[in-house]
C-alpha cells in the first residue's frame, strides 16, 4: 500500500492546497498512483527545495511506500518531470475538481 | 468533467450581475467595470507626460508581450510590441496595458526608469501552461497563467497583480529582501503595497477610495471571497469552503509561524500591509505621493538589510518619512507601525 501527501502552497495567491491518497482506503486510486509511481527512484528526490524565488509554488510530498517514508520539497521551476503525472492529479483532487476519467491529468489543450 | 471550465474567461463578472445581484458580486462587478475603464482609458488617452530632458534608456516602456498558448515554452509567440495597437485577446491586452500602468508610476512618480532603473525591457508571457494559477517574474519576463477556470479566472485580469510582480523586480534590484519569513513577508508586501499603488493611481483614487484589495477579479464565481489580501483588514479577503478562510494577521501578535510558502510569506505580509494602509489613510490623499514615496525610499535606504526584519523596515520608513517630509510625517508612520504591533518610536 502506499499513501501520498501533497502540499502546494505559495504561488502570487499564498494558498495552500493540500490532496492525500491513500491506495489502501482508496481502492480505485490504486492503479494510477502506482502508475505515476513506477520508475521514480523517491529516495533521490528526497530533500530541501532550491533558493526561493518570489511567487513560486512550492510543493511538499510525503510518499510512504515499502514501509519507508520519503520527503521531499521542491519550487515549482525544479519540480522534476517524472512526478508532475502525480502531482497534477493531486491538485485536481485538493481543487475539488471530479478526477479525470482515466490517465494522469493532462485534460484537454486550452482554446 | 467539472474541471473543464478553463482560460480565456470571457467577462465573468458582468454575466455573475447578471445572474445573481448578492452584495460581493456587485462589489465585484463594480471593480471590473472600474478595471475595464481603466484599460479603455490607457488604450486611447494620450502617452504619459512628456519625459524630462535628456531622453535616455528607459524614458519610455519597451513592452513586447508574447503568448505561451497553453505551453510552458518562454517566450513563446509575440503578439503586441511596444506602440502597436491592441490585439484580438484580452489577455495580452490586459498585461500590455498593466505593465504600462506599472511602468507610468514608477516613472512619473519616482523617477525610476524601469525595474533594473536602466531602461530594462518589460517582456510578458500570456497564456501559460495549462489550468495554471498563477503569475511571476522569473528576473526578466513576466508570465501569466489563465487559471483553472474552477476556482482562478486569468491572471492578467487585476492590474495589481502586473505591479506586485514586477515590483519583485524592482526589489531584487533594491534591498533584494531575503524571500523567508520576516524578510520574505516585507518582500511581499513591498509588492502589494506598489501593486494596490499602480491600481490606485490608473483609477484616480484616493486613499480613502480605494478598495486595497489585492486580486480582486482573480477568483471564480465559485469561491466565496472578493480577493486574495486585503490591506485595509488583512484576514476578511475570502472565507470559502474549499480554500478556507484568509489567513492573514494583521497584528504581529498574530504572527504565524509556518513551514509552508517560505515561512508564510504570503500570510505575514498581512502585518506590514495593514501598517501602510494605516499610514496611507493617515497622510490622506493619493497614497502614491506621500505614503508610497516614503516606502519606495525606505527600500532604496542603503542601510535596509537583505535580512530586513519588520523593525528594521519599519525604522526605515519613520527616517524617510523625517527626510523626505517633516516631523508630522514621521509620526504618522510610527504610529502605523505601532498599531500593527511594531513600535520603532523610540529608536528616535
Amino acid at each position: 500500500m502506499t499513501r501520498v501527501e501533497l502540499e502546494r502552497s505559495g504561488g502570487f495567491a499564498g494558498l495552500s492546497l493540500r490532496a492525500s491518497v491513500d491506495t489502501a482506503g482508496d481502492q480505485p486510486e490504486a492503479a494510477w498512483v502506482e502508475e505515476a509511481l513506477s520508475g521514480v527512484d523517491l529516495a533521490a528526490l528526497a530533500g530541501e527545495p532550491s533558493p526561493p524565488a518570489p511567487d513560486r509554488f512550492v510543493y511538499r510530498l510525503a510518499v510512504d511506500r515499502d514501509g519507508q517514508r520519503h520527503e521531499m520539497a521542491f519550487g515549482e521551476q525544479d519540480l522534476p518531470a517524472a512526478l508532475r503525472p502525480l502531482v497534477e492529479r493531486l491538485l485536481h483532487r485538493a481543487r475539488g475538481g471530479a478526477p479525470p476519467p482515466s490517465g494522469p491529468a493532462q485534460d484537454t489543450p486550452p482554446e | 468533467m467539472t474541471g473543464s471550465i478553463r482560460c480565456i474567461v470571457p467577462p465573468v463578472i458582468l454575466e455573475q450581475i447578471a445572474r445573481r445581484g448578492s452584495e460581493p458580486q456587485r462589489e465585484r462587478a463594480l471593480r471590473a467595470l472600474g478595471l475595464d475603464a481603466l484599460h479603455r482609458s490607457l488604450r486611447t488617452g494620450a502617452p504619459p507626460r512628456p519625459a524630462p530632458a535628456p531622453a535616455g534608456p528607459g524614458d519610455s516602456p519597451q513592452r513586447t508581450v508574447s503568448t505561451a498558448d497553453g505551453g510552458e515554452t518562454l517566450p513563446g509567440r509575440a503578439v503586441r510590441s511596444e506602440g502597436e495597437p491592441p490585439s484580438d485577446d484580452v489577455a495580452v491586452d490586459e498585461a500590455y496595458d498593466g505593465l504600462g500602468a506599472t511602468y507610468a508610476l514608477y516613472r512619473e512618480v519616482y523617477g525610476r526608469r524601469s525595474i533594473d532603473d536602466a531602461g530594462q525591457p518589460l517582456p510578458a508571457t500570456v497564456h501559460y501552461g495549462v489550468d495554471y494559477d498563477n503569475a511571476f517574474w522569473n528576473g526578466t519576463r513576466m508570465v501569466f497563467g489563465d487559471g483553472d477556470g474552477d476556482l482562478f479566472n486569468r491572471f492578467t485580469v487585476a492590474v495589481d497583480v502586473i505591479g506586485h510582480e514586477l515590483t519583485h523586480g524592482v526589489t531584487e534590484h533594491e534591498a533584494a529582501l531575503v524571500y523567508e519569513g520576516q524578510s520574505g513577508a516585507l518582500n511581499e508586501s513591498v509588492s502589494d503595497v506598489f501593486g494596490s499603488l499602480v491600481k490606485q493611481r490608473a483609477l484616480r483614487q484616493s486613499a480613502e477610495e480605494a478598495d486595497w484589495l489585492i486580486g480582486a477579479g482573480l477568483f471564480t464565481a465559485r469561491v466565496s471571497g472578493q480577493a486574495l489580501r486585503s490591506m485595509r483588514a488583512p484576514g476578511t479577503a475570502y472565507d470559502d469552503p474549499v480554500l478556507g478562510v484568509d489567513p492573514q494577521p494583521a497584528h504581529l501578535r498574530d504572527y504565524v509561524d509556518t513551514t509552508g510558502d517560505n515561512g508564510g510569506v504570503h500570510t505575514n505580509s498581512g502585518i506590514p500591509n495593514h501598517a501602510f494602509y494605516l499610514a496611507a489613510t493617515a497622510l490622506a490623499g493619493h497614497a502614491w505621493q506621500v505614503a508610497g514615496r516614503i516606502w519606495y525610499a525606505a527600500l532604496r535606504d542603503d542601510a535596509l538589510p537583505a535580512s530586513a526584519d519588520f523593525a528594521g523596515f519599519a525604522a526605515g520608513t519613520v527616517r524617510a518619512a523625517a527626510a523626505g517630509f517633516g516631523a508630522a510625517e514621521a509620526a504618522a508612520v510610527g504610529d502605523a507601525w505601532a498599531a500593527v504591533g511594531v513600535d520603532v518610536r523610540a529608536r528616535g
